[in-house]
């Protein structure tokens, strides 16, 4: 149950970063939903839940980028991977959280993406990383835990339910 | 609700794990050429779904067009029905006018009420019919359904001014059609009703009796319906009845009325 919810979730996000998300944008910067679920997979499905959907969530971006289609499924992979195992001390649960640790994987993400596609020049990643990686991981580290978080309020009567 | 951190991956975790780093170093390790083929495969199978979609769906400049051609045709289909509602009020009005005009024997001329003025002594109206037309003055004027209105006072060439029973100056000779009584109608302003004068305590009056025209005045035919009695109070002191009467006429809708073509017998 839980592939198949995310693999329909999967799609509508593709569908989403296709024609609504453009018309979000603030300042040319978009949130990143496609990361944002693979973050979300991870902490509902755990370590295997995460990583899964990250590969297919990669393969799918990498399809339309052919020349990083295996960087796109290692890096999500990763960041699914690494969603299901943050720290059993903080409350997962709330959004502030869900915000922070989006932002930080995001930010993880795109370094690690920058630094293999500049091939580890660092003259050439970093004003690409600073053009686009903070602001996206702002972005998507406060619009998609408080979409998330009114959708399981007004849908599903309170916080609790929507990944369990 | 989330599932509690664990501690430690488990080996299904670190399987996936596995699989995503083979696949992910199959795809990089198969050269650029390979990598595209992998891509148009994925693009064709993973992605067939959104692809699907996409396709099917208009671009968004054709909606925005199509949306904008809709509004139009809203806008204008509302206009439409506005337009119809107000044509199918005077469509009613028409229908009734004309059933009237086929059942009343003497000749009727339709008029357009221009205006209706509010004067000290009562209410005047502007007809769009004058001389032209054939109008002259004390032509009596019709409602609707035949009931009185009341007199042309004035003839222009195109236009004319008629003064209504709500009028101070305008008093008709009517008679009681129940009993045959004959008395003399006329506005009174403080009751905003029709005063009828000359009806003797003798006389068996009831409210709800119909008032119509007797033609002793030489003005108006015979059995023009006037109004009805509202109310009936013996005067010991005039040792007549003191009478109210509605107007059957409803002189605040007044749009058109019928003025009354010459009857030869009549005046002469």
């Amino acid at each position: 149950m839980f592939f198949l919810q995310y693999i329909f979730l999967t799609f509508v996000v593709m569908l989403f970063e296709a024609t609504v998300v453009p018309r979000i944008a603030i300042l040319g910067l978009t949130p990143d939903l496609g990361l944002a679920l693979v973050v979300y997979a991870g902490l509902a499905g755990g370590g295997r839940g995460g990583t899964l959907i990250g590969l297919l969530i990669g393969l799918l971006r990498g399809s339309l980028e052919p020349e990083w289609l295996g960087l796109d499924v290692l890096l999500l992979s990763a960041v699914g991977f690494a969603a299901a195992y943050t720290s059993p001390k903080v409350d997962r649960d709330h959004p502030v959280v869900q915000g922070i640790l989006i932002a930080l994987l995001l930010l993880g993400h795109d370094t690690a993406r920058v630094l293999a596609i500049t091939g580890f020049s660092l003259a050439r990643a970093i004003p690409l990383w600073l053009s686009s990686a903070p602001g996206t991981a702002l972005i998507t580290g406060i619009l998609v835990p408080t979409a998330v978080h009114l959708w399981r309020k007004i849908y599903l009567g309170g916080p609790r339910g929507a990944f369990s | 609700m989330f599932r509690k951190a664990a501690a430690y991956p488990g080996f299904g975790d670190w399987l996936a794990l596995a699989a995503a780093i083979a696949v992910s170093l199959l795809l990089y390790a198969i050269g650029k050429e390979h990598r595209a083929h992998a891509a148009v495969f994925l693009r064709g199978t993973l992605l067939y779904p959104y692809r699907l979609v996409m396709e099917n769906a208009p671009p968004r400049d054709e909606l925005q067009t199509e949306m904008a051609s809709l509004r139009y045709q809203l806008a204008t289909a509302n206009r439409e029905v506005a337009r119809c509602a107000s044509e199918r009020v005077e469509l009613r009005r028409l229908r009734t006018q004309l059933d009237y005009m086929e059942r009343r024997e003497e000749p009727l001329l339709p008029a357009r009420v221009l205006a209706v003025t509010p004067i000290r002594q009562g209410e005047q109206l502007t007809l769009e019919r004058g001389k032209q037309h054939g109008l002259y003055v004390d032509q009596p004027l019709l409602g609707v359904h035949g009931e009185l209105v009341g007199k042309v006072v004035q003839v222009k060439e195109r236009e004319s001014t008629a003064q209504t029973l709500r009028h101070e100056a305008l008093s008709v000779m009517v008679r009681l059609e129940r009993t045959r009584e004959v008395g003399l109608l006329r506005w009174s302003p403080l009751q905003r009703l029709l005063s009828l004068e000359g009806i003797g305590l003798d006389e068996t009056v009831f409210p709800g009796d119909t008032v119509v025209t007797s033609g002793h005045g030489r003005i108006f035919p015979v059995d023009i319906r006037v109004g009805e009695i509202v109310s009936v109070r013996d005067d010991s002191t005039a040792l007549v009845k003191v009478i109210l009467v509605e107007p059957a006429a409803d002189f605040d809708r007044l749009e058109e009325a019928f003025l009354l073509v010459p009857d030869s017998t009549l005046r002469e």
